[in-house]
Protein backbone atom coordinates (compact mmCIF):
# COMPACT_ATOMS: atom_id res chain seq x y z
CA UNK A 1 0.00 0.00 0.00
CA UNK A 2 1.52 3.14 -0.91
CA UNK A 3 1.64 5.75 2.21
CA UNK A 4 0.48 9.03 1.76
CA UNK A 5 1.22 11.81 -1.49
CA UNK A 6 4.00 14.15 -0.14
CA UNK A 7 4.06 17.75 -1.39
CA UNK A 8 6.15 16.90 -4.46
CA UNK A 9 3.38 14.79 -5.75
CA UNK A 10 0.58 17.08 -5.10
CA UNK A 11 2.49 19.16 -6.85
CA UNK A 12 2.60 17.17 -9.95
CA UNK A 13 -0.66 16.05 -9.79
CA UNK A 14 -2.04 19.95 -9.29
CA UNK A 15 0.38 21.22 -12.39
CA UNK A 16 -0.83 18.15 -14.42
CA UNK A 17 -4.68 19.16 -13.61
CA UNK A 18 -4.60 22.79 -14.40
CA UNK A 19 -1.64 22.10 -17.41
CA UNK A 20 -0.29 25.32 -15.21
CA UNK A 21 3.21 24.59 -16.01
CA UNK A 22 5.64 21.67 -16.70
CA UNK A 23 4.93 18.73 -15.20
CA UNK A 24 8.45 17.20 -13.98
CA UNK A 25 7.34 14.15 -13.24
CA UNK A 26 9.94 11.83 -15.12
CA UNK A 27 8.06 9.22 -14.36
CA UNK A 28 4.22 9.15 -16.37
CA UNK A 29 3.48 5.25 -14.22
CA UNK A 30 4.29 7.23 -10.58
CA UNK A 31 1.48 9.77 -11.61
CA UNK A 32 -0.77 7.00 -12.27
CA UNK A 33 -0.10 5.53 -9.21
CA UNK A 34 -0.49 8.80 -7.15
CA UNK A 35 -3.84 9.35 -9.08
CA UNK A 36 -4.94 5.45 -7.94
CA UNK A 37 -4.16 6.00 -4.39
CA UNK A 38 -5.86 9.43 -4.34
CA UNK A 39 -8.97 8.12 -5.27
CA UNK A 40 -8.79 5.95 -2.54
CA UNK A 41 -7.14 7.72 0.30
CA UNK A 42 -9.90 10.43 2.25
CA UNK A 43 -6.26 11.58 3.72
CA UNK A 44 -5.04 12.42 0.29
CA UNK A 45 -8.43 13.75 -0.57
CA UNK A 46 -8.56 16.21 1.90
CA UNK A 47 -5.12 17.28 1.46
CA UNK A 48 -5.50 17.70 -2.15
CA UNK A 49 -8.55 19.79 -1.60
CA UNK A 50 -6.80 21.93 0.91
CA UNK A 51 -4.12 22.99 -1.71
CA UNK A 52 -6.59 23.48 -4.67
CA UNK A 53 -8.70 25.60 -2.01
CA UNK A 54 -5.19 27.96 -1.09
CA UNK A 55 -4.85 28.12 -5.25
CA UNK A 56 -8.76 29.49 -5.59
CA UNK A 57 -7.37 31.95 -2.25
CA UNK A 58 -4.73 33.79 -4.41
CA UNK A 59 -7.34 34.04 -6.91
CA UNK A 60 -9.38 35.89 -4.24
CA UNK A 61 -6.62 38.90 -3.63
CA UNK A 62 -7.41 40.64 -6.93
CA UNK A 63 -9.74 43.84 -5.90
CA UNK A 64 -13.00 43.86 -7.38
CA UNK A 65 -13.14 47.30 -7.96
CA UNK A 66 -10.75 49.95 -8.32
CA UNK A 67 -10.27 51.07 -4.53
CA UNK A 68 -10.28 54.46 -3.54
CA UNK A 69 -7.52 57.12 -3.41
CA UNK A 70 -6.00 57.84 -0.12
CA UNK A 71 -3.78 60.22 2.11
CA UNK A 72 -0.96 58.90 1.45
CA UNK A 73 -1.17 57.85 -2.42
CA UNK A 74 1.34 58.95 -4.80
CA UNK A 75 0.19 61.16 -7.48
CA UNK A 76 -1.87 59.42 -10.38
CA UNK A 77 0.85 60.45 -12.83
CA UNK A 78 3.56 58.47 -11.67
CA UNK A 79 1.80 55.07 -12.34
CA UNK A 80 2.53 56.54 -16.28
CA UNK A 81 5.77 57.47 -15.60
CA UNK A 82 7.08 54.10 -14.03
CA UNK A 83 4.90 51.86 -16.56
CA UNK A 84 6.70 53.76 -18.78
CA UNK A 85 10.02 53.33 -17.31
CA UNK A 86 10.83 56.85 -17.29
CA UNK A 87 10.61 57.84 -14.03
CA UNK A 88 13.25 59.84 -12.75
CA UNK A 89 13.73 58.98 -8.73
CA UNK A 90 13.39 55.48 -7.29
CA UNK A 91 10.69 53.90 -7.86
CA UNK A 92 10.77 50.58 -5.29
CA UNK A 93 8.36 52.63 -2.62
CA UNK A 94 6.28 53.33 -4.92
CA UNK A 95 5.50 49.57 -6.26
CA UNK A 96 6.03 48.37 -2.62
CA UNK A 97 3.02 50.83 -2.09
CA UNK A 98 1.06 49.43 -5.35
CA UNK A 99 1.65 46.32 -4.02
CA UNK A 100 -0.80 46.97 -0.63
CA UNK A 101 -3.35 49.80 -2.80
CA UNK A 102 -6.11 48.46 -4.69
CA UNK A 103 -6.60 52.08 -6.09
CA UNK A 104 -2.61 53.06 -7.36
CA UNK A 105 -1.97 48.95 -8.00
CA UNK A 106 -5.10 49.74 -10.44
CA UNK A 107 -3.58 52.57 -11.95
CA UNK A 108 -0.32 50.73 -12.47
CA UNK A 109 -1.86 47.75 -14.56
CA UNK A 110 -4.04 49.65 -16.21
CA UNK A 111 -0.66 51.94 -17.39
CA UNK A 112 1.09 48.90 -18.20
CA UNK A 113 -2.06 47.04 -20.05
CA UNK A 114 -1.63 50.35 -22.59
CA UNK A 115 2.12 50.57 -22.69
CA UNK A 116 2.66 46.95 -23.19
CA UNK A 117 4.37 46.60 -26.90
CA UNK A 118 2.79 43.39 -28.22
CA UNK A 119 -0.78 43.86 -30.23
CA UNK A 120 -3.69 41.08 -30.50
CA UNK A 121 -4.58 40.31 -33.94
CA UNK A 122 -7.72 42.57 -32.90
CA UNK A 123 -5.75 45.44 -32.39
CA UNK A 124 -3.55 44.40 -35.23
CA UNK A 125 -6.50 45.09 -37.71
CA UNK A 126 -7.97 48.21 -36.27
CA UNK A 127 -4.91 49.98 -36.46
CA UNK A 128 -4.05 48.55 -39.58
CA UNK A 129 -7.23 50.10 -40.94
CA UNK A 130 -7.08 53.38 -39.42
CA UNK A 131 -6.74 56.13 -41.89
CA UNK A 132 -3.51 57.30 -40.24
CA UNK A 133 -2.04 54.49 -41.17
CA UNK A 134 -2.13 54.98 -44.82
CA UNK A 135 1.22 56.46 -46.23
CA UNK A 136 -0.87 59.44 -47.63
CA UNK A 137 -2.39 60.57 -44.46
CA UNK A 138 1.34 60.24 -42.74
CA UNK A 139 2.56 62.45 -45.26
CA UNK A 140 0.56 64.60 -45.17
CA UNK A 141 1.13 65.30 -41.16
CA UNK A 142 4.70 65.43 -41.61
CA UNK A 143 4.09 68.12 -44.44
CA UNK A 144 2.16 69.78 -41.26
CA UNK A 145 4.51 69.49 -38.58
CA UNK A 146 7.45 70.15 -40.45
CA UNK A 147 5.85 73.58 -41.54
CA UNK A 148 5.39 74.50 -37.77
CA UNK A 149 7.31 77.56 -37.40
CA UNK A 150 9.23 76.41 -40.66
CA UNK A 151 12.52 78.68 -40.82
CA UNK A 152 12.83 81.84 -43.29
CA UNK A 153 13.86 81.43 -46.83
CA UNK A 154 17.35 82.74 -46.77
CA UNK A 155 17.78 85.55 -48.99
CA UNK A 156 20.47 85.84 -51.89
CA UNK A 157 23.64 87.96 -50.88
CA UNK A 158 23.14 91.98 -51.95
CA UNK A 159 26.05 91.64 -55.04
CA UNK A 160 23.69 89.27 -56.51
CA UNK A 161 21.04 91.65 -56.50
CA UNK A 162 19.89 93.45 -59.68
CA UNK A 163 17.90 95.78 -59.99
CA UNK A 164 15.20 93.61 -61.61
CA UNK A 165 15.11 91.81 -58.52
CA UNK A 166 14.97 94.85 -56.57
CA UNK A 167 12.07 95.55 -59.18
CA UNK A 168 10.69 92.12 -58.14
CA UNK A 169 11.25 92.74 -54.42
CA UNK A 170 8.23 95.65 -54.53
CA UNK A 171 6.22 93.41 -56.42
CA UNK A 172 2.45 93.42 -54.58
CA UNK A 173 2.70 89.63 -53.25
CA UNK A 174 6.17 90.19 -51.92
CA UNK A 175 4.66 93.36 -49.99
CA UNK A 176 1.68 91.00 -48.58
CA UNK A 177 3.87 88.20 -47.88
CA UNK A 178 6.50 90.82 -46.06
CA UNK A 179 3.01 92.59 -44.32
CA UNK A 180 2.56 89.31 -43.33
CA UNK A 181 6.19 88.39 -41.83
CA UNK A 182 6.11 91.55 -40.04
CA UNK A 183 2.65 90.82 -38.70
CA UNK A 184 3.72 88.01 -37.62
CA UNK A 185 6.69 89.25 -35.74
CA UNK A 186 4.99 91.78 -34.41
CA UNK A 187 3.08 88.88 -32.79
CA UNK A 188 5.91 87.23 -31.32
CA UNK A 189 6.64 90.15 -29.60
CA UNK A 190 3.25 90.87 -27.79
CA UNK A 191 3.74 87.00 -26.89
CA UNK A 192 6.92 87.38 -25.60
CA UNK A 193 5.87 90.41 -23.67
CA UNK A 194 2.95 88.59 -22.62
CA UNK A 195 5.60 85.33 -21.33
CA UNK A 196 7.94 88.33 -19.58
CA UNK A 197 4.68 89.38 -17.76
CA UNK A 198 3.51 85.80 -16.71
CA UNK A 199 7.35 85.32 -15.98
CA UNK A 200 7.12 87.76 -12.92
CA UNK A 201 3.79 86.92 -11.74
CA UNK A 202 4.87 83.36 -11.66
CA UNK A 203 8.44 84.85 -9.51
CA UNK A 204 5.37 86.87 -7.13
CA UNK A 205 3.68 83.66 -6.94
CA UNK A 206 6.63 81.83 -5.62
CA UNK A 207 7.82 84.36 -3.12
CA UNK A 208 4.47 84.35 -1.99
CA UNK A 209 4.80 80.65 -1.59
CA UNK A 210 7.80 80.54 0.17
CA UNK A 211 5.75 83.37 2.82
CA UNK A 212 3.18 81.26 3.05
CA UNK A 213 5.34 78.16 4.24
CA UNK A 214 7.45 80.00 6.31
CA UNK A 215 4.18 80.99 8.21
CA UNK A 216 3.05 77.48 8.51
CA UNK A 217 6.79 76.32 9.69
CA UNK A 218 6.14 78.87 12.35
CA UNK A 219 2.61 78.17 13.33
CA UNK A 220 3.60 74.41 12.95
CA UNK A 221 6.67 75.20 15.54
CA UNK A 222 3.80 76.48 17.93
CA UNK A 223 2.10 73.70 17.75
CA UNK A 224 4.83 71.64 18.24
CA UNK A 225 5.99 73.89 21.36
CA UNK A 226 1.88 73.75 22.66
CA UNK A 227 1.87 70.06 22.33
CA UNK A 228 5.34 69.44 23.97
CA UNK A 229 4.23 72.12 26.84
CA UNK A 230 0.27 70.19 27.21
CA UNK A 231 2.65 66.42 27.29
CA UNK A 232 5.03 67.81 30.02
CA UNK A 233 2.04 68.96 32.26
CA UNK A 234 -0.21 66.20 31.74
CA UNK A 235 3.11 64.03 32.51
CA UNK A 236 3.55 65.87 35.99
CA UNK A 237 -0.13 66.54 37.04
CA UNK A 238 -2.54 63.75 35.37
CA UNK A 239 -5.30 65.49 36.09
CA UNK A 240 -5.54 69.00 34.97
CA UNK A 241 -7.23 69.32 31.41
CA UNK A 242 -5.63 72.87 29.65
CA UNK A 243 -7.62 75.40 30.77
CA UNK A 244 -8.37 78.67 28.54
CA UNK A 245 -6.33 81.76 29.65
CA UNK A 246 -6.62 85.11 28.85
CA UNK A 247 -4.54 84.28 26.07
CA UNK A 248 -5.13 80.95 24.28
CA UNK A 249 -8.31 79.59 24.22
CA UNK A 250 -8.51 75.74 23.41
CA UNK A 251 -12.02 73.65 22.22
CA UNK A 252 -11.63 70.00 23.61
CA UNK A 253 -13.26 66.79 21.98
CA UNK A 254 -12.90 63.09 22.88
CA UNK A 255 -12.99 60.84 20.03
CA UNK A 256 -13.20 56.90 19.56
CA UNK A 257 -12.11 54.85 16.69
CA UNK A 258 -13.99 53.66 14.07
CA UNK A 259 -16.08 54.35 11.59
CA UNK A 260 -19.08 56.94 12.13
CA UNK A 261 -22.99 55.07 11.16
CA UNK A 262 -25.33 58.41 10.38
CA UNK A 263 -24.78 62.22 10.90
CA UNK A 264 -26.95 61.99 13.84
CA UNK A 265 -24.06 59.60 15.96
CA UNK A 266 -21.34 62.03 14.38
CA UNK A 267 -19.55 63.96 17.10
CA UNK A 268 -19.00 67.45 16.58
CA UNK A 269 -16.45 70.00 17.79
CA UNK A 270 -18.16 72.96 18.07
CA UNK A 271 -15.37 76.16 17.79
CA UNK A 272 -16.77 78.81 19.70
CA UNK A 273 -15.28 82.77 18.34
CA UNK A 274 -11.78 83.64 19.98
CA UNK A 275 -10.79 80.26 19.71
CA UNK A 276 -7.25 79.41 19.02
CA UNK A 277 -6.50 76.11 19.14
CA UNK A 278 -8.68 72.27 19.52
CA UNK A 279 -7.29 69.99 21.75
CA UNK A 280 -8.61 66.07 20.52
CA UNK A 281 -7.84 63.38 22.57
CA UNK A 282 -7.95 60.00 20.60
CA UNK A 283 -8.81 56.84 22.54
CA UNK A 284 -6.69 54.39 21.28
CA UNK A 285 -7.83 50.79 20.39
CA UNK A 286 -4.03 49.57 21.22
CA UNK A 287 -1.07 50.80 22.20
CA UNK A 288 0.96 51.55 19.22
CA UNK A 289 5.26 50.64 19.59
CA UNK A 290 7.44 53.06 18.20
CA UNK A 291 6.49 56.54 16.18
CA UNK A 292 2.64 57.25 14.98
CA UNK A 293 1.41 59.49 12.01
CA UNK A 294 -1.75 61.46 12.50
CA UNK A 295 -3.19 62.61 9.29
CA UNK A 296 -6.09 65.05 9.40
CA UNK A 297 -8.08 64.78 6.24
CA UNK A 298 -10.98 66.45 4.72
CA UNK A 299 -14.22 64.57 3.90
CA UNK A 300 -13.48 64.86 -0.24
CA UNK A 301 -10.21 63.26 1.17
CA UNK A 302 -7.93 66.28 1.46
CA UNK A 303 -4.73 66.27 3.70
CA UNK A 304 -4.99 69.06 5.78
CA UNK A 305 -2.31 68.48 8.12
CA UNK A 306 0.03 65.73 9.10
CA UNK A 307 2.30 64.63 12.05
CA UNK A 308 4.86 61.83 13.09
CA UNK A 309 5.29 61.29 16.83
CA UNK A 310 6.28 58.91 19.73
CA UNK A 311 3.58 58.91 22.16
CA UNK A 312 4.16 59.86 25.20
CA UNK A 313 4.76 56.91 28.39
CA UNK A 314 1.84 59.21 30.44
CA UNK A 315 -0.03 58.56 27.20
CA UNK A 316 0.29 55.30 26.74
CA UNK A 317 -1.07 54.20 29.95
CA UNK A 318 -4.26 56.28 29.63
CA UNK A 319 -4.53 54.49 26.10
CA UNK A 320 -5.32 57.53 24.66
CA UNK A 321 -3.26 60.31 22.18
CA UNK A 322 -3.76 64.16 22.64
CA UNK A 323 -3.06 66.49 19.56
CA UNK A 324 -3.33 70.39 19.42
CA UNK A 325 -4.67 71.76 15.90
CA UNK A 326 -4.90 75.41 15.58
CA UNK A 327 -7.98 76.61 14.45
CA UNK A 328 -7.83 77.92 11.33
CA UNK A 329 -7.17 74.34 9.96
CA UNK A 330 -11.01 73.29 11.20
CA UNK A 331 -13.08 75.03 8.69
CA UNK A 332 -16.77 73.83 9.58
CA UNK A 333 -16.40 70.60 7.53
CA UNK A 334 -16.72 66.91 8.19
CA UNK A 335 -13.14 65.31 9.20
CA UNK A 336 -11.23 61.93 9.39
CA UNK A 337 -8.25 61.71 11.39
CA UNK A 338 -6.26 58.91 10.40
CA UNK A 339 -3.58 56.92 12.66
CA UNK A 340 -1.00 55.26 10.92
CA UNK A 341 1.81 52.99 12.63
CA UNK A 342 5.19 52.60 11.24
CA UNK A 343 6.02 49.64 9.37
CA UNK A 344 9.25 48.56 7.04
CA UNK A 345 7.16 49.44 4.25
CA UNK A 346 6.03 53.14 5.70
CA UNK A 347 3.50 53.72 8.12
CA UNK A 348 0.13 51.18 8.18
CA UNK A 349 -3.27 52.41 9.17
CA UNK A 350 -4.36 51.27 12.64
CA UNK A 351 -7.22 53.83 13.82
CA UNK A 352 -9.95 56.37 12.19
CA UNK A 353 -11.62 59.06 14.20
CA UNK A 354 -14.55 60.81 12.59
CA UNK A 355 -15.87 64.00 13.45
CA UNK A 356 -17.66 67.17 12.00
CA UNK A 357 -16.67 71.10 13.10
CA UNK A 358 -19.08 73.59 13.43
CA UNK A 359 -18.84 77.11 14.38
CA UNK B 1 15.31 57.22 -48.30
CA UNK B 2 18.30 58.99 -48.96
CA UNK B 3 18.76 62.60 -48.14
CA UNK B 4 21.08 65.95 -47.72
CA UNK B 5 21.44 67.42 -44.30
CA UNK B 6 23.96 70.12 -42.62
CA UNK B 7 25.96 71.40 -45.61
CA UNK B 8 24.92 69.18 -47.98
CA UNK B 9 28.05 66.50 -47.70
CA UNK B 10 26.47 64.15 -44.99
CA UNK B 11 23.89 61.31 -46.77
CA UNK B 12 21.70 59.65 -44.34
CA UNK B 13 19.12 56.54 -44.83
CA UNK B 14 15.99 57.96 -42.48
CA UNK B 15 14.91 54.89 -41.76
CA UNK B 16 18.50 53.21 -40.49
CA UNK B 17 19.28 56.47 -38.09
CA UNK B 18 18.92 55.77 -34.37
CA UNK B 19 15.38 57.89 -32.73
CA UNK B 20 17.88 60.31 -31.08
CA UNK B 21 19.47 61.68 -34.04
CA UNK B 22 15.78 61.78 -35.53
CA UNK B 23 14.51 64.05 -33.41
CA UNK B 24 17.44 66.14 -33.46
CA UNK B 25 17.03 66.11 -37.43
CA UNK B 26 13.10 66.76 -37.15
CA UNK B 27 13.92 69.71 -34.21
CA UNK B 28 16.57 71.25 -35.85
CA UNK B 29 16.51 70.66 -40.27
CA UNK B 30 13.09 70.10 -39.84
CA UNK B 31 13.37 68.25 -43.54
CA UNK B 32 10.67 66.14 -44.94
CA UNK B 33 12.13 63.28 -45.04
CA UNK B 34 13.08 63.23 -41.21
CA UNK B 35 9.33 64.16 -40.05
CA UNK B 36 7.85 61.31 -42.68
CA UNK B 37 10.27 59.06 -40.90
CA UNK B 38 9.56 59.90 -37.62
CA UNK B 39 5.42 59.62 -38.05
CA UNK B 40 6.55 56.49 -39.80
CA UNK B 41 8.15 55.00 -36.76
CA UNK B 42 6.22 56.44 -34.50
CA UNK B 43 2.72 55.47 -35.70
CA UNK B 44 2.01 52.39 -34.48
CA UNK B 45 3.16 53.00 -31.06
CA UNK B 46 0.99 56.35 -30.75
CA UNK B 47 -2.20 54.36 -31.82
CA UNK B 48 -1.61 51.61 -30.16
CA UNK B 49 -1.71 53.77 -26.28
CA UNK B 50 -4.63 56.16 -27.72
CA UNK B 51 -6.43 53.01 -29.22
CA UNK B 52 -6.34 51.20 -25.74
CA UNK B 53 -7.16 54.24 -24.05
CA UNK B 54 -9.73 55.43 -25.77
CA UNK B 55 -11.53 52.20 -25.72
CA UNK B 56 -11.27 51.89 -21.75
CA UNK B 57 -12.48 55.59 -21.69
CA UNK B 58 -15.57 54.98 -24.16
CA UNK B 59 -14.87 55.87 -27.60
CA UNK B 60 -12.22 54.59 -29.87
CA UNK B 61 -14.37 55.25 -33.17
CA UNK B 62 -11.52 56.04 -36.41
CA UNK B 63 -12.81 59.34 -36.36
CA UNK B 64 -11.57 59.95 -32.90
CA UNK B 65 -7.97 57.83 -32.82
CA UNK B 66 -6.93 59.42 -35.71
CA UNK B 67 -7.83 63.14 -34.18
CA UNK B 68 -5.81 61.91 -31.08
CA UNK B 69 -2.88 60.68 -33.03
CA UNK B 70 -2.81 64.16 -35.21
CA UNK B 71 -3.31 65.63 -31.47
CA UNK B 72 0.07 63.77 -29.98
CA UNK B 73 2.08 64.78 -32.55
CA UNK B 74 1.03 68.45 -32.40
CA UNK B 75 1.78 68.08 -28.32
CA UNK B 76 5.01 66.63 -29.48
CA UNK B 77 6.01 69.53 -31.45
CA UNK B 78 4.21 72.16 -29.23
CA UNK B 79 6.38 75.27 -28.26
CA UNK B 80 8.88 75.15 -30.96
CA UNK B 81 9.55 71.80 -30.88
CA UNK B 82 10.80 71.97 -27.19
CA UNK B 83 10.13 68.55 -26.09
CA UNK B 84 12.31 67.50 -28.82
CA UNK B 85 14.71 69.63 -27.76
CA UNK B 86 15.20 69.36 -24.74
CA UNK B 87 14.67 65.85 -24.34
CA UNK B 88 17.80 63.84 -23.18
CA UNK B 89 17.53 60.64 -24.12
CA UNK B 90 18.98 58.87 -20.78
CA UNK B 91 18.73 55.15 -21.97
CA UNK B 92 17.61 53.33 -24.80
CA UNK B 93 13.68 53.36 -25.17
CA UNK B 94 13.43 56.62 -23.25
CA UNK B 95 12.01 58.55 -25.63
CA UNK B 96 9.43 56.06 -26.69
CA UNK B 97 8.94 56.02 -23.03
CA UNK B 98 8.25 59.32 -23.21
CA UNK B 99 6.03 59.32 -26.06
CA UNK B 100 3.62 56.33 -24.18
CA UNK B 101 2.96 59.50 -21.63
CA UNK B 102 2.36 62.39 -24.09
CA UNK B 103 -0.15 60.19 -26.07
CA UNK B 104 -2.22 58.54 -22.95
CA UNK B 105 -2.17 62.37 -21.16
CA UNK B 106 -3.68 63.92 -24.90
CA UNK B 107 -6.18 61.35 -24.14
CA UNK B 108 -7.24 61.54 -21.09
CA UNK B 109 -7.30 65.05 -21.26
CA UNK B 110 -9.54 65.00 -24.26
CA UNK B 111 -11.95 62.90 -22.23
CA UNK B 112 -12.00 64.42 -19.49
CA UNK B 113 -12.74 67.95 -21.45
CA UNK B 114 -15.72 66.22 -23.25
CA UNK B 115 -17.10 65.05 -19.94
CA UNK B 116 -16.88 67.81 -18.54
CA UNK B 117 -18.94 69.59 -21.45
CA UNK B 118 -21.43 67.00 -21.47
CA UNK B 119 -21.83 66.94 -18.03
CA UNK B 120 -22.05 70.91 -17.83
CA UNK B 121 -19.64 72.36 -16.36
CA UNK B 122 -20.60 74.36 -13.27
CA UNK B 123 -24.00 72.99 -12.98
CA UNK B 124 -23.74 71.32 -8.77
CA UNK B 125 -26.12 69.38 -7.82
CA UNK B 126 -27.22 69.95 -3.94
CA UNK B 127 -27.33 66.80 -1.82
CA UNK B 128 -29.60 66.43 1.49
CA UNK B 129 -27.39 66.88 4.41
CA UNK B 130 -28.58 63.20 5.75
CA UNK B 131 -28.11 62.08 2.40
CA UNK B 132 -26.17 59.00 2.96
CA UNK B 133 -25.05 56.39 -0.32
CA UNK B 134 -25.99 52.56 -0.83
CA UNK B 135 -22.83 50.77 -0.12
CA UNK B 136 -21.66 48.51 -3.29
CA UNK B 137 -21.24 45.22 -2.60
CA UNK B 138 -17.50 44.87 -2.46
CA UNK B 139 -17.41 48.74 -0.93
CA UNK B 140 -14.57 49.22 1.70
CA UNK B 141 -16.36 47.66 5.11
CA UNK B 142 -18.99 45.26 3.37
CA UNK B 143 -18.56 41.62 4.08
CA UNK B 144 -16.71 41.05 0.64
CA UNK B 145 -14.77 43.51 1.36
CA UNK B 146 -13.93 42.39 4.67
CA UNK B 147 -13.15 39.17 3.88
CA UNK B 148 -11.09 39.93 1.31
CA UNK B 149 -8.78 42.09 4.47
CA UNK B 150 -8.84 39.14 6.51
CA UNK B 151 -7.18 36.39 3.56
CA UNK B 152 -4.77 39.23 2.21
CA UNK B 153 -3.93 39.59 6.16
CA UNK B 154 -3.62 35.87 6.77
CA UNK B 155 -1.78 35.25 3.60
CA UNK B 156 0.64 37.98 4.57
CA UNK B 157 1.64 36.03 7.66
CA UNK B 158 1.99 33.06 6.32
CA UNK B 159 4.25 34.89 2.98
CA UNK B 160 6.27 36.64 5.45
CA UNK B 161 7.51 33.21 6.98
CA UNK B 162 8.33 31.74 3.60
CA UNK B 163 10.52 34.69 3.13
CA UNK B 164 14.10 34.76 4.15
CA UNK B 165 16.80 36.55 2.56
CA UNK B 166 17.92 39.32 1.11
CA UNK B 167 15.84 39.61 -1.47
CA UNK B 168 12.84 39.27 0.64
CA UNK B 169 11.41 42.78 0.21
CA UNK B 170 11.81 42.39 -3.49
CA UNK B 171 10.01 38.56 -3.48
CA UNK B 172 7.54 40.27 -1.16
CA UNK B 173 6.75 42.88 -3.78
CA UNK B 174 7.01 40.46 -6.99
CA UNK B 175 4.14 38.29 -5.09
CA UNK B 176 1.90 41.40 -4.32
CA UNK B 177 1.98 42.75 -7.75
CA UNK B 178 1.66 39.47 -9.07
CA UNK B 179 -1.33 38.18 -7.23
CA UNK B 180 -3.18 41.27 -5.88
CA UNK B 181 -2.10 44.20 -8.53
CA UNK B 182 -2.50 41.32 -11.02
CA UNK B 183 0.49 42.12 -12.98
CA UNK B 184 1.94 39.73 -15.60
CA UNK B 185 5.82 38.04 -14.88
CA UNK B 186 6.63 39.81 -18.02
CA UNK B 187 5.24 43.61 -16.78
CA UNK B 188 7.01 43.01 -13.42
CA UNK B 189 10.07 42.04 -14.92
CA UNK B 190 9.92 45.44 -17.03
CA UNK B 191 9.25 47.48 -13.98
CA UNK B 192 11.93 49.94 -12.43
CA UNK B 193 14.39 48.06 -9.55
CA UNK B 194 13.17 44.82 -10.24
CA UNK B 195 15.80 43.96 -12.00
CA UNK B 196 14.94 40.23 -13.29
CA UNK B 197 14.17 38.80 -16.24
CA UNK B 198 10.56 37.15 -17.12
CA UNK B 199 12.45 33.85 -16.45
CA UNK B 200 13.50 35.22 -12.90
CA UNK B 201 10.27 36.46 -11.88
CA UNK B 202 8.25 33.46 -13.13
CA UNK B 203 10.88 31.49 -11.05
CA UNK B 204 10.63 33.54 -7.46
CA UNK B 205 6.63 33.67 -8.19
CA UNK B 206 6.26 29.96 -8.40
CA UNK B 207 8.69 28.83 -5.66
CA UNK B 208 6.95 31.17 -3.39
CA UNK B 209 3.20 30.03 -4.36
CA UNK B 210 4.34 25.96 -3.54
CA UNK B 211 5.94 27.27 -0.17
CA UNK B 212 2.61 29.52 0.24
CA UNK B 213 0.07 26.94 -0.61
CA UNK B 214 2.25 24.40 1.56
CA UNK B 215 1.89 26.55 4.09
CA UNK B 216 -2.00 27.26 3.67
CA UNK B 217 -2.88 23.41 3.16
CA UNK B 218 -1.18 22.24 6.85
CA UNK B 219 -3.80 21.07 8.34
CA UNK B 220 -4.87 23.17 11.78
CA UNK B 221 -3.54 21.44 15.23
CA UNK B 222 -6.86 20.13 16.14
CA UNK B 223 -7.79 18.44 12.36
CA UNK B 224 -4.21 17.15 13.53
CA UNK B 225 -5.52 15.92 16.51
CA UNK B 226 -8.52 14.16 15.02
CA UNK B 227 -6.34 12.58 12.22
CA UNK B 228 -4.79 11.09 15.15
CA UNK B 229 -7.40 9.67 16.99
CA UNK B 230 -8.45 7.35 14.92
CA UNK B 231 -12.02 6.33 14.50
CA UNK B 232 -13.94 9.90 14.98
CA UNK B 233 -11.67 11.54 12.06
CA UNK B 234 -10.25 10.11 8.52
CA UNK B 235 -8.26 6.40 8.56
CA UNK B 236 -4.99 6.76 6.98
CA UNK B 237 -5.06 4.70 3.93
Amino acid sequence: MKLHLNNKEIDELLQSNTGDGPVKSANPEHLEDVRRHLKDCATCQMMMRAHEHAIESLALLKPTSPGTKGPICPPDYIWLDIAAGILDRDAENDLSHAAQCDYCGSLLRQAKEDFADELTSEEETIIANLPSSTTAWQGRLAAKLQDIQAPLEVLPSPKDRSPSFVRSLLAPWRLAVAAAIIGLILLGLRDHRRTADLITRNQQATAEIQQLKQSVFQQNTQIAELTAESKRSSTLAPAPEPQPTSHVQIASLVLDPGLTRGIASLKRLTIPAGTNFAKITLRLPENPDGVVREDLVTAEGQKKWSQELTPPESEKKTNSLSLLLPVYLLIPNDYQIILGRQTSDGFERFATYTFRVTR
Amino acid sequence: MLTLHGGGEEVESYPSISIEELVRQCSASRSPGAWEEFVRRFHRLIATVILRTASRLGDSSKQTVDDLIQETYLKLCADDFRILRSFEHQYPGAFSGYVKVVTANVVRDYFKSTHTKKRGAGNLEQLEEDFVPAAAEDSPGSPKSIEREILIQEIASHLQLCMTGPDQERNTRIFWLHYRVGLSARNIADLPGIGLTTKGVESILLRITKELRERMAEPKAEVSEQLQRGPEGFVPA
